[in-house]
């Protein structure tokens, strides 16, 4: 009986933890999951991937993925302290800020340049070529869904 | 034993699922102090519990007075695995720099109790296994994973804790081709005891069908064979075969063993044979219930006083029975804490999980389930997307 009451326990730190996730206002790892395993199933209908392709393929751009998730993230970090914070912060530390951004934005893009020479050599050019459209024509289709959804965020008033 | 075990799953779990420790995502007082990093794991730490019994049946076996001392025979075993990443290296390599090789280094953590039940003794034996281990997965190639397992545990009786303890060392080699996302080899040497003595075996295996596919099957021996369907994400249906045992070192107390020999050996060994289903409420959590028929049940006690007296291998029975097959239940539960390096679409690394899964911690045959491999998704899912599960992917500017 006493085994049962921890498993319950278990149980109810399993759910709170959940519960305490959902209310954030951070992706939760079923969600991301989710659009992550929808992306691949998208990516590999558009480019009608070989299993030799495949094999090559998403191990590098999964790891490129996780590269710039790293970036992305601290983009968001940052515009968020600039929409928050922009009164309360120096001019210095805004003019940081500013060129953080553009030093970011440049991270990103070496990142994918980088990927790209890797992907060269294990997609045929059709495919590399129709991949940044499968990427473009993903998004355009989770946004659309979140429009009909009707669950697009409130725009934020800019301070 | 078991309640210091549980106590210890609930501070574990409790510590990793705490919002505010490292693990957690929803920190902001901490994360605003530091820059994002990195995740580098792929494997992550992973807490299993599960419960298995069979039912009371009767047990014919080869010395007719000590069969109708020891009467029926019943079987139950509680168990709690842990395993977590170490260090993970991921890096780019090959001919032309496109094969991402990966190194994988885990703890492994194991406690046990196997109770068997003979209905003729007064006083039951309560055994234990305590193991921590370390295991290394290399892959390479793209095609191929090397899978490396030592696990020292110790056994032992409750009854006379320390005269029954016995240190012994399980270990596994494999060798895994990935032919294609839908079919997989594997070939590799495995010192075990789960079939109640010890044996140095041969181990071979294959799977046909993709392991994020609706159906696939896999035969690995000597462990398991499965046929899995998988409806879609959130439940997973096993057909399956599994053998199930261990080696103890037990207390003569009760004179099961008519010589001087304080402390003998309690082998046994099963087949169970069922269907499980496996419930991931979500990526964090995983439930499985399974039910069927055990057979080819044997147990053996040795002594090796008698073995010496008699000139015979340590480990040869003085007496050996074989209970009747009989039904057996089995649950449990799985924790997987933290978050992990994108791995769809990634059929090797799905391999990487599929042995890590089989091989559970402490080789008890007690396998967590494929549950950390997300059933690949179709086109008709995308729907209920919430913006803050694609904040990554898009910038606010596009939503208007």
């Amino acid at each position: 009986m006493k085994k049962l009451y921890l498993i319950l326990i278990l149980f109810a730190c399993v759910f709170t933890a959940g519960a305490q996730n959902k209310q954030g206002d951070k992706p939760t790892q079923s969600g991301a999951d989710r659009v992550q395993a929808l992306k691949v199933a998208f990516i590999t209908k558009a480019l009608d991937l070989t299993s030799e392709e495949a094999e090559k393929f998403w191990p590098i751009y999964n790891e490129y993925q996780d590269k710039r998730d790293v970036v992305r993230k601290q983009l968001q970090e940052n515009r968020k302290k600039v929409k928050e914070e922009a009164d309360k912060l120096s001019a210095d530390e805004l003019l940081k800020l500013a060129d953080e951004e553009m030093t970011l934005r440049q991270q990103d893009l070496d990142l994918q340049k980088e990927m790209h020479e890797k992907l060269k050599k294990v997609l045929p050019a059709k495919k590399l070529a129709q991949l940044y459209v499968a990427e473009e024509d993903f998004k355009k289709e989770l946004l659309q869904m979140l429009k009909e959804d009707n669950k697009k965020p409130e725009p934020v008033n800019p301070k | 034993m078991l309640r210091r075990s549980f106590a210890l799953a609930i501070v574990l779990s409790g510590f990793l699922l705490n919002p505010l420790s490292a693990y957690s995502t929803g920190a902001d007082s901490l994360r605003q102090n530091s820059k994002p990093k990195e995740v580098r794991n792929y494997i992550r730490p992973s807490l299993s519990i599960s419960f298995f019994s069979t039912g009371n049946r009767p047990a014919p076996g080869t010395v007719p007075i000590l069969e109708n001392r020891l009467g029926n025979y019943r079987f139950a075993q509680s168990s709690l695995a842990f395993y977590t990443p170490l260090y993970t290296k991921t890096k780019f390599a090959g001919q032309d720099s496109t094969d991402v090789n990966t190194i994988h280094l885990l703890m492994t953590m194991n406690a046990l109790t196997d109770r068997p039940e003979f209905e003729g003794l007064n006083k039951q034996h309560k055994l234990y296994k305590l193991g921590i281990g370390l295991r290394g997965i290399w892959t390479f190639k793209s095609q191929f994973i090397i899978f490396a397992d030592v696990n020292p545990f110790v056994t032992g009786d409750r009854f006379n804790r320390q005269q029954t303890a016995r240190y012994r060392l399980g270990s596994t080699l494999v060798l895994n081709y990935m032919i294609s996302p839908s079919f997989s080899v594997r070939a590799g040497v495995t010192k075990n005891f789960i079939f109640g003595n010890k044996y140095f075996m041969p181990m071979l295996g294959f799977r046909i069908g993709k392991l994020d596919g609706p159906v696939y099957f896999q035969f690995q021996f000597p462990r398991h064979s499965s046929l899995t369907i998988q409806p879609n994400h959130k439940f997973s249906i096993d057909i399956f075969s599994k053998s199930y045992g261990g080696l103890y070192n037990v207390s003569n107390e009760d004179s099961i063993y008519l010589g001087v020999d304080s402390v003998i050996q309690f082998g046994h060994f099963g087949i169970a044979n069922g269907i499980r289903l496996d419930f991931k409420p979500n990526s964090r959590v995983n439930f499985f219930f399974s039910g069927g028929f055990a057979v080819r049940n044997h147990y053996w006690f040795y002594s090796y006083s008698f073995n010496q007296i008699h000139d015979l291998r340590p480990l040869t029975p003085f007496y050996k029975a074989r209970p009747e097959g009989t039904l057996f239940l089995q649950a449990g539960i799985t924790f997987r804490f933290g978050q992990a390096k994108r791995s769809q679409g990634n059929y090797l690394m799905y391999d990487v999980f599929d042995l890590n899964n089989s091989m559970d911690p402490g080789d008890n045959n007690n396998n967590p389930g494929n549950t950390d491999i997300r059933k690949a998704a179709k086109k008709e899912e995308m729907k209920n997307v919430q913006y803050k599960d694609v904040e990554d992917l898009v910038d606010e500017t596009d939503l208007y």
